[in-house]
């Protein structure tokens, strides 16, 4: 799922200190899962906005709203009374949501209360990590299902590197090296033959880097 | 899986001690049928024989147990009570290699001197000098220190070694310790209080320099320390039950909900396996557990708990946060008309508010029961 | 210290079990909370959450307390360490939005400690230096 996580409170504040109403407008999917814009995240934050409104002195209207899914016109119609009312729309879905917003309401304001890190799972309650980075090519199969291109802090495709030490990346302690799990787990299914296949450098145009991307089923479209 | 407001009228016993004998014992005089499972040995990498425990699915009422080492795999019970008892380990005190300084628990030591009752043991034993050292490196247990002021008074009664009792946290309120001291002191023993102690072994004896003196010695008696058996852990870890710092079985605080129960309604422990006391009193813990038991699946309903957290199901996002918040047990998925969402059982909930306070979409609330209940009755 | 009492609104927010009982127990000695002190009742220390601290601040709290069981006698294990830590959490959301940090306090206590927590309530001022946090 998409993980994202609150901006400072300072750098929402900044901007919405303007506006004389605000709309904060949540998403209970993904970023309801992850706990930074959900219902619940959406009464938080607009308490802490109210809050510091008073404390500086400025009438705002702070106005909470919270939609099924974010990144669905559909789900965002209802909102268009509310958009009309607010000098600025919080949104605290991730980046598709906001934008979302913007596209279908082009003439309102909207800004991000969140930042959109990554696609990953939660390890355990309150923790959440990265697993894929969308490259577009999913070669999980050669790697026993661990992905090095998201777990490896290098992407490499023949790892693992000299800075492997007990299992762990020099990067940065926290961090398994990713190729370790991948010699693990292709052991335990009995594919280590696989790692013999040197991979040639990876075409990155299929990711981010051949420009922003488009899916379409041809047999779906009307 | 059933409905746990109906009980299934059977009752778990785990463990395969003393304890948990008198048990199954109380639970058969009550007329409940009585499942047994050692769960002996189990500490997650084999080496377990007979019953064990996989996991405990479900709730008070109607608790679904997964087996290993059964000829069930799957029991339905109503009620679990834990009785692993405990176990006696070696103190950690230990002479070099080399050093004849003869270290004995206390029971051993009494022994020794019954059996070596001949005219010139006798004289022998007169000479020596005893050290009987307690709350090294970590607090005796009062069952173990009783233990060993008793084999104190056994010896005095047999031959006169002088005999010195050092000791940092000795409690006299139970186990007749005010008795054994204020005896024991009365016959000549002495006792040295310590905060910090050092032993140092070397052929003539041992020496134990503490703030307050030096002495040596020619023989250390060392009770054993008391810890709780090996398969804790995996026990705890798999009936959701939790371990205390001490390494022993936790209750909830026994001031409000009573004694033996655990953070999961309906999941007990009783006697030793968290209860260090003297014999009689664990036996009176296992009367008391059982009593409740054998209530609770007579009463043929489990009694609904005085408020409870309710998922208003068409709101669940399906997290899993409640879930994985609820340190009680009490939720589950549950799939009701084709709608899945988390369910609360409310005979399991203790009405913390924790999946209130954690649902990132607010669908979760307290409700009151419909009927009060005393706190005491589960 | 001030010699001047802070009778500022103050709400205390309290699991049943630790301040809901010591509360019931000075009641019967004829005892009471000061009248500026708005008592909120919460069954355990896990109920506790930032939306509920911040919006004591929005009804006109200008200092906040939470009390909850010590560690170790949560019926529900946690329920102490959950409350602290919304509660660190919500100060620094305070302080991000300007209201200082001192302004919210959290504490343990038995139902034994009714006294203390009276005395808690009085002493709940703003710290004379500015080096004086709290945790």
């Amino acid at each position: 799922m998409i993980v994202a996580e609150r901006k400072p409170i300072a750098e929402i504040l900044a901007n919405l200190r303007q506006a004389s109403s605000v709309a904060v407008v949540g998403c209970d999917t993904c970023v309801a899962v992850c706990m930074a814009g959900g219902t619940k995240e959406v009464a938080v934050l607009s308490a802490a906005l109210r809050l510091a409104a008073r404390q500086e002195g400025r009438e705002q209207l702070i106005t909470e709203a919270c939609v099924e899914r974010q990144c669905e016109v559909e789900f965002n119609e209802p909102l268009a009374e509310l958009v009309a009312e607010h000098d600025v729309i919080l949104s605290m879905a991730c980046g598709v949501g906001v934008q979302t917003l913007a596209e279908q309401y082009p003439s309102a304001v909207v800004y991000p209360a969140l930042n959109t890190k990554f696609m990953g799972r939660p390890e355990e309650l309150g923790t959440w990590s990265e697993r894929c980075l969308g490259c577009g090519n999913c070669v999980l199969d050669k790697f026993g299902g661990v992905c090095p291109i998201t777990r490896c802090s290098k992407n490499l495709l023949n790892g693992p590197c000299g800075g492997s030490q007990d299992g762990i990346c020099e990067v940065d302690p926290s961090i398994p090296c990713a190729w370790q799990l991948v010699y693990d787990r292709l052991v335990a299914i009995g594919q280590l033959e696989r790692l013999w296949q040197v991979e040639p450098p990876k075409d990155w145009t299929t990711s981010r880097d051949g420009g922003p991307r488009k899916v379409v089923r041809e047999d779906i479209v009307p | 899986m059933s409905d746990p407001r109906l009980i299934e009228p059977r009752v778990m016993v785990v463990g395969q001690g003393e304890d948990a004998l008198r048990a199954v014992a109380l639970a058969e005089a009550g007329g409940c049928a009585v499942v047994r499972v050692p769960h002996a040995g189990a500490n997650g990498d084999g080496g377990a024989s007979g019953a064990r425990i996989e996991g405990v699915d479900g709730c008070v009422g109607g608790f679904s147990v997964r087996l290993a080492g059964a000829d069930e795999t799957r029991v339905g019970v109503g009620a679990i009570v834990v009785a692993l008892g405990n176990r006696r380990m070696p103190a950690g005190v230990a002479p070099p290699k080399g050093s004849h300084v003869p270290v004995m628990t206390p029971v051993a030591w009494a022994e020794k001197v019954r059996r070596d009752l001949r005219e010139e043991y006798r004289v022998a034993w007169a000479r020596r000098r005893v050290v009987v050292l307690l709350d090294h490196p970590s607090d005796t247990p009062k069952e173990t220190s009783a233990e060993a002021l008793r084999a104190v008074q056994d010896v005095i009664a047999l031959a006169h070694p002088e005999i010195y009792v050092y000791y940092r946290n000795l409690q006299v309120d139970t186990h007749q310790l005010e008795r054994l001291t204020r005896e024991t002191r009365e016959a000549g023993v002495v006792y040295c209080r310590y905060d910090q102690i050092e032993l140092a072994f070397s052929k003539d004896g041992v020496t134990v320099t503490t703030e307050e003196s030096q002495r040596l010695g020619d023989l250390l008696v060392v009770p054993e320390a008391i810890e709780s058996p090996a398969e804790t852990g995996d026990l705890a870890a798999r009936t959701g039950i939790r371990v205390g710092a001490d390494g022993f079985l936790q209750d909830v605080n026994m001031r409000h909900v009573g004694a033996g129960q655990t953070v999961r309604r309906g999941i007990y422990v009783a006697g030793r396996c968290h209860l260090d006391a003297d014999a009689e009193t664990q036996a009176a813990d296992v009367d008391r557990v059982m009593g409740r038991v054998i209530a609770l699946l007579e009463g043929g309903a489990v009694p609904l708990p005085e408020q409870y957290a309710e998922v208003t199901s068409e709101e669940c996002i399906r997290c899993l946060t409640c879930i994985r918040t609820c340190p009680h047990g009490a939720i589950e998925l549950r799939t009701s008309e084709e709608v899945t969402a988390a369910h609360v059982v409310p005979e399991a909930c203790w009405g913390c508010g924790m999946c209130v306070a954690n649902c990132p979409v607010r669908a979760i609330t307290l409700v009151p029961a419909a009927e009060l209940v005393e706190q005491e009755a589960v | 210290m001030s010699d001047a009492r802070d009778t500022s609104p103050l709400v205390l927010i309290g699991c049943q079990r630790s301040a809901g009982a010591a509360l019931a127990r000075l009641a019967d000695e004829g005892r009471a909370l000061p009248s500026h002190v708005r008592w909120q009742s919460v069954p355990c220390g896990g109920t506790i959450d930032e939306l509920m601290i911040l919006e004591a601040f929005e009804s006109g709290a200008e200092r906040v307390m939470v009390v909850s069981c010590a560690a170790g006698a949560c019926n529900s294990v946690v329920g102490d360490e959950r409350a602290r830590r919304r509660t660190a959490a919500t100060r620094e959301l305070l302080e991000a939005i300007g209201i200082e940090g001192w302004r919210l306090r959290y504490e343990t206590m038995a139902p034994n400690m009714g006294a203390d927590l009276l005395r808690w309530v009085d002493a709940f001022v703003a710290p004379v230096e500015e080096s004086v946090g709290e945790a």
